[in-house]
């Protein structure tokens, strides 16, 4: 008697006569084991034969890795220039402390910009009016219509003031609007509330709504923070702090 | 870098064109990899998604079955979102509130199936691609139903006998490379 995989790829390949398939497909009804090997090596022949699928896998690989290659030979160039930049920064350190100063004011350009929308809804028939809202306000974030979004986000936390989303995009949206105050009080709040994704963002984004607004302490404490509790931006943050100090 | 209408990049992920291709891993590719470095994943994280954001795309595409109301940018992003919040919420503590904060995040028209079949897809084609040349090929033209004896004179070798051997080993070699990764589920 042949095996169960042997009896499964012979009715895959059409290799059975009628009398052979009944059987099989009748032990397919009432062997749960039968049917599960089944289906998988189903599967598994249709995943193999979309000639289509692997070409196209084989062509983004080449796309991505070849995409990667040429960067990092330009990376190799400009770490040879930055190490010669290095030196000459080393021996000009009489000029270091006016650049510093320099380099403070450009520190928010340098690390700053704005988070990337999230959007995208099933179909909004069905969607209640906050997420219509959200639909709005990410239609318009996605624009860089930061002044449209703003309300749309405001919109939504009236109905809902525990939306961290909302308020989040709501705060970066201030920040492109040039209002750091109310960016900074959205940020403030956002940390207190702890228990929600943007926690560590909002960390971020909060510490430089504080470089932008020169209170350099301010900045300086919580990206203090961004490095003990190993943030996500903790390489940045450290560069900065290095930069600062 | 010159920007893309929705029509010419449909048109380019289903023709498969290359440069257009190229194009849209130049323009989107940065903001996917910000999101997923922010998220805590690494550039290669960031290229697998992107990749299978592009493969999910293309298999909607190819049953006409997309629904392109928004910017391309959108798009990817939320495709190429939902996917690296699927993995997180596979392996991280806070997978209920990834699942809440997911609500937010259903995206036009992939379905949690389409995405389980692409991942499975993924795994098979994976361990496809580890056999032989030889066993590759042999593999395709029985499913595809090629005669014995065309399937013969393809691969130049005499024995029909043999050929059906060798196709067996083939799959069952495959069946156990599939069964033995890690991120294999029993359906």
């Amino acid at each position: 008697m042949e095996n169960k995989f042997d009896w499964i790829e012979k009715y895959l390949m059409n290799e059975m006569s009628v009398r052979e398939q009944i059987e099989f497909e009748e032990s397919l009804r009432t062997n749960p084991d039968l049917m599960k090997e089944f289906l998988l090596r189903r599967r598994i022949n249709d995943a193999i034969t979309e000639d289509d699928i692997l070409n196209l896998r084989q062509n983004l690989n080449h796309i991505i890795n070849l995409e990667t290659e040429e960067p990092n030979k330009r990376l190799y160039i400009y770490s040879a220039v930055a190490a010669i930049l290095v030196f000459v920064i080393v021996v000009s350190g009489i000029f270091l402390n006016r650049e510093k100063q320099v380099e403070k004011n450009s520190l928010f350009a340098s690390y700053y910009s704005a988070y990337p929308a999230m959007m995208s809804f099933r179909s909004l028939s069905d969607q209640n009016d906050t997420t219509k809202l959200m639909y709005e306000a990410f239609n318009f974030y996605d624009e860089n219509e930061y002044d449209s979004a703003a309300v749309y986000f405001k919109m939504v936390l009236e109905k809902d003031a525990t939306n961290t989303m909302s308020q989040f995009y709501l705060s970066v949206c201030e920040i492109e609007n040039n209002n750091l105050i109310e960016a900074e009080e959205y940020l403030s709040d956002l940390i207190q509330k702890k228990n929600h994704i943007f926690w560590e963002q909002s960390n971020w984004y909060l510490a430089l709504v504080y470089l932008k607004q020169n209170e350099l302490d301010s900045a300086e404490s919580i990206l203090n923070k961004v490095v003990q509790e190993n943030m996500t931006q903790k390489p940045d943050a450290e560069i900065i702090l290095k930069k600062l100090n | 870098m010159r920007s893309l209408d929705n029509k010419t990049i449909v048109q380019g992920i289903r023709n498969q064109d290359k440069e257009i291709l190229k194009s849209i891993y130049s323009i989107y590719f940065p903001t996917i990899k910000r999101f997923i470095l922010d998220a805590k994943g690494s550039e290669q994280d960031a290229k697998d998604v992107f990749q299978e954001g592009i493969i999910i795309i293309y298999r909607k595409i190819k049953e006409g079955n997309i629904n392109l109301t928004s910017s391309f940018k959108s798009y990817i992003y939320s495709v190429c979102r939902f996917i690296w919040m699927k993995q997180l919420s596979k392996e991280r503590e806070n997978a209920e509130q990834l699942d809440v904060y997911l609500e937010y995040e259903e995206i036009p028209d992939v379905r949690l199936d389409e995405y389980e079949k692409n991942e499975q897809y993924k795994l098979y084609q994976k361990h496809f691609l580890r056999l032989e040349k030889e066993c590759q090929k042999l593999l395709q033209l029985f499913l595809k139903n090629v005669p014995l004896k065309e399937i013969a004179d393809e691969l130049g070798i005499g024995s029909q006998q043999y050929i059906k051997r060798k196709k067996y080993k083939c799959k069952e070699q495959l069946v156990r490379y599939i069964k033995s990764d890690p991120n294999f589920k029993e359906e």
